[in-house]
């Protein structure tokens, strides 16, 4: 238990910060919805998007919340596909689905919350939930992302990630399980929040809900969803590509530019804690670094994600994408070499050679019509019509094309609050966001 | 097989020392498993062999010739602190209280603050000496003893520096990559700073604070080192849910510390 393994935790969590991962703007969309202090202004500090997703919100400016380790947390382990055999490579997951519960102490309101790309329940992100939720008086209940390794073993019926309707259908089924496996909580009523893919899942979870009525859900809110999973994808690919110069070959030399600069400004902040929590902010005040260095370090996170995504899936399929099928892996192999390659090979790669592929063989839906169901206009009617859903987005977030932020609002007429900025879920944690977040589920937005 | 008594002859550094590696690499009982070559490997759709290229470097190649052991080690930590280690963590935060547990945790902050000054002067720094020198001095007189911090409200905040790092200064190469029982992530050099840690931290102790001989303190001073550090600690074995935690963490850990040495 190294103390530099926290140097790494930092830059490991570009990972939970930067991938997939709201609003007294006062532009005239805010105006249906004016927010009790609508007076004051958005202070949000990052006002570049690119930074704000990957510094998330400055220490000063987060909402005042419980620590994460003062508030309680159990986890728990769900057996769900009991038949399923777990590959030895992931010998750590076979214990079942990791999910945690945060309870009151009494009857209280239950919120679900589902983690963005790559994310497990345990990511920073979903601590902020954990954390405000609990202290509004909720019981929280946090789920992984559909995407995450011990998700997909465990409770992905494909284990190919990205169908909206599937990964829901999961979601919806392992919640379903967790509240037969707590069934001595007291709840009053039922809720979800979600954020980047994870507001997507929700959506699609709440629709379900309506069909299947095992649960019932009060409200749902939606915090940073893309419109199109696949076109933010390929956005999301672009920063890495695009950013890299010479090209992803010269990843090494970027990484390690990357680093040497984090050093200069440590040698010359000496007192400055490297793992701090505002040494980046702090270096990014005072450095002022280029646009294609943020995509790009934003790019390597969501790689990184991705692509460890990809490998879950082909060697838990025994597909034969990059691991040759019937390859005995187990806990002690080396998997160096397969990393390289699979870092090189990206999300589109998988769309394209992986997900599509299956999906139209095994459902016979057109490639088009697949991609267009990874769209929130897919359920366009039900997201209009929804009284109960809200959303909390930014009007600056990188993973959405000119113009997609527009059409996002039109879904959610008079229940959306979007920022003037925050990047990609940067302002999560901000006091107003917060705020919004928590008034959203107890009724004392309108 | 290891009371009270046993502990309490060995009291000179080294001896303790031994004594803790001999539990430590004792421990792990998991043998290194080569990864199985498959003979005929069919085709795949993208072969690594065609991705990876001769020419290029990968900051994942990290110099590892013990790799197959490591990564045992790594499953044998991932395991001790999922059994052993967090269920302790966790009732410590259950049952003790806030306050104490945050002065056990200057205490022993204060405690490597000493080493962080020998190796800041080992390195030449005045200024992190100074720094550091003067942060170990207010909080172990006004900070009776390191268990308050009040030196970082003075305006000395710690600054880490180990031997390690002090080897990796004057050009010691990092060597093989190597994951300790418990410990984690090393490399041979980080490994030998850790001994010569451990032996200047026994005699603070030992000579300065009068545990020499007490068997007793010194197995509750290191269980509550090892526990103190834990709670501190936000890792968790396996939730970055990569299947490829094993290279990010040699990656990160690898570059982190080069970054340490080099600021």
């Amino acid at each position: 238990m190294h103390n530099f393994i926290k140097t790494s935790i930092i830059l490991l969590s570009l990972n939970y910060t930067a991938v997939f991962a709201a609003a007294t703007s006062n532009n005239g969309f805010a105006k249906e919805e004016p927010l009790k202090e609508s007076s004051s202004k958005y202070s949000y500090p990052l006002e570049n998007p690119y930074a704000a997703t990957i510094i998330g919100t400055p220490k000063e400016f987060q909402a005042v919340l419980p620590q994460f380790t003062r508030i309680p947390h159990k986890e728990y382990h769900l057996k769900i596909l009991g038949a399923r055999t777990i590959p030895d490579v992931f010998w750590y997951h076979s214990r079942g689905l990791d999910y945690a519960v945060t309870a009151q102490k009494k009857k209280a309101p239950l919120i679900f919350a589902i983690a963005g790309t790559g994310a497990g329940h345990r990511s920073a992100k979903m601590q902020v939930f954990q954390r405000a939720f609990y202290q509004a008086g909720y019981h929280v209940i946090t789920i992984s992302s559909p995407t995450f390794t011990n998700f997909m073993v465990n409770a992905s019926k494909t284990a190919i990630p990205g169908n909206l309707k599937a990964d829901s259908a999961d979601l919806y089924k392992v919640m379903q399980l967790i509240l037969s496996e707590q069934a001595n909580l007291e709840v009053t009523d039922y809720n979800l929040i979600g954020y980047s893919l994870g507001a997507s899942q929700a959506a699609f979870v709440a629709q379900l809900d309506e069909q299947k009525k095992a649960i019932g859900f009060n409200k749902v809110l939606m915090i940073n969803p893309p419109l199109n999973l696949f076109h933010s994808v390929k956005l999301l690919d672009a920063m890495l590509e695009d950013n890299i110069p010479g090209g992803a070959d010269n990843f090494n030399a970027f990484f390690k530019e990357f680093m040497a600069n984090i050093t200069a400004y440590h040698r010359e902040h000496q007192k400055l804690s490297m793992t701090g929590p505002n040494f980046f902010y702090s270096a990014y005040k005072d450095k002022n670094p280029t646009d294609s260095k943020m995509k790009a370090l934003i790019g390597i996170a969501f790689r990184i994600s991705s692509s460890d995504m990809m490998f879950v899936s082909d060697v838990f399929n025994n597909m034969g994408y990059l691991v040759p099928k019937k390859t005995q892996l187990n806990s002690t192999s080396s998997l160096t070499h397969y990393s390289k390659a699979s870092r090189r090979l990206g999300f589109s790669d998988y769309v394209e050679d992986i997900y599509l592929p299956y999906f139209s063989q095994v459902t016979g839906t057109s490639r088009d019509d697949l991609i267009a169901q990874s769209s929130l206009l897919s359920i366009k009617d039900y997201l209009r019509q929804s009284e109960k859903i809200g959303l909390m987005h930014n009007e600056d977030d990188p993973i959405l094309k000119d113009g997609e932020i527009d059409t996002i609002k039109n879904l959610f007429p008079g229940r959306a609050m979007v920022y003037p900025y925050g990047g990609h879920c940067g302002n999560m944690d901000y006091k107003d966001n917060v705020a919004y977040m928590v008034n959203f589920f107890s009724g004392s937005n309108q | 097989m290891l009371s009270l008594n046993s502990v309490k002859s060995f009291s000179q550094p080294l001896q303790r020392l031994l004594l803790l590696s001999i539990i430590v690499i004792v421990l792990p009982a998991c043998s290194a498993i080569p990864p199985q070559e498959l003979e005929d490997a069919p085709e795949t759709m993208h072969s690594v062999d065609s991705i990876v290229k001769e020419d290029v470097e990968y900051p994942v190649d990290i110099y590892d010739p013990w790799e197959g052991m490591n990564r045992s080690t790594y499953i044998f930590n991932a395991e001790l602190d999922r059994y052993v280690m967090l269920p302790i963590v966790n009732g410590y935060r259950d049952y003790v209280p806030l306050f104490l547990r945050q002065g056990i945790n200057n205490f022993f902050n204060n405690v490597a603050s000493f080493n962080h000054t020998l190796n800041s002067a080992l390195q030449l720094n005045g200024e992190t000496t100074a720094n550091n020198g003067l942060r170990f001095i207010s909080n172990t007189t006004m900070g009776i003893g390191g268990i308050f911090d009040i030196a970082t409200g003075m305006g000395f905040p710690e600054v880490k520096e180990d031997f390690g790092q002090t080897l990796g200064y004057w050009g010691v190469d990092e060597g093989p990559y190597v994951v300790l029982p418990l410990f984690g992530p090393s490399n041979l050099r980080d490994t030998s700073g850790l001994v010569v840690d451990f032996v200047a931290t026994t005699w603070l102790t030992d000579d300065v604070f009068g545990m020499n001989g007490n068997g007793g303190w010194l197995v509750f001073y290191y269980i509550m080192t090892g526990v103190d550090t834990r709670a501190n600690t936000s890792f968790q074995y396996y939730q970055s849910g990569s299947p490829f935690e094993y290279e990010l963490i040699r990656w990160l850990y690898t570059s982190g510390r080069q970054a340490m040495i080099a600021r």
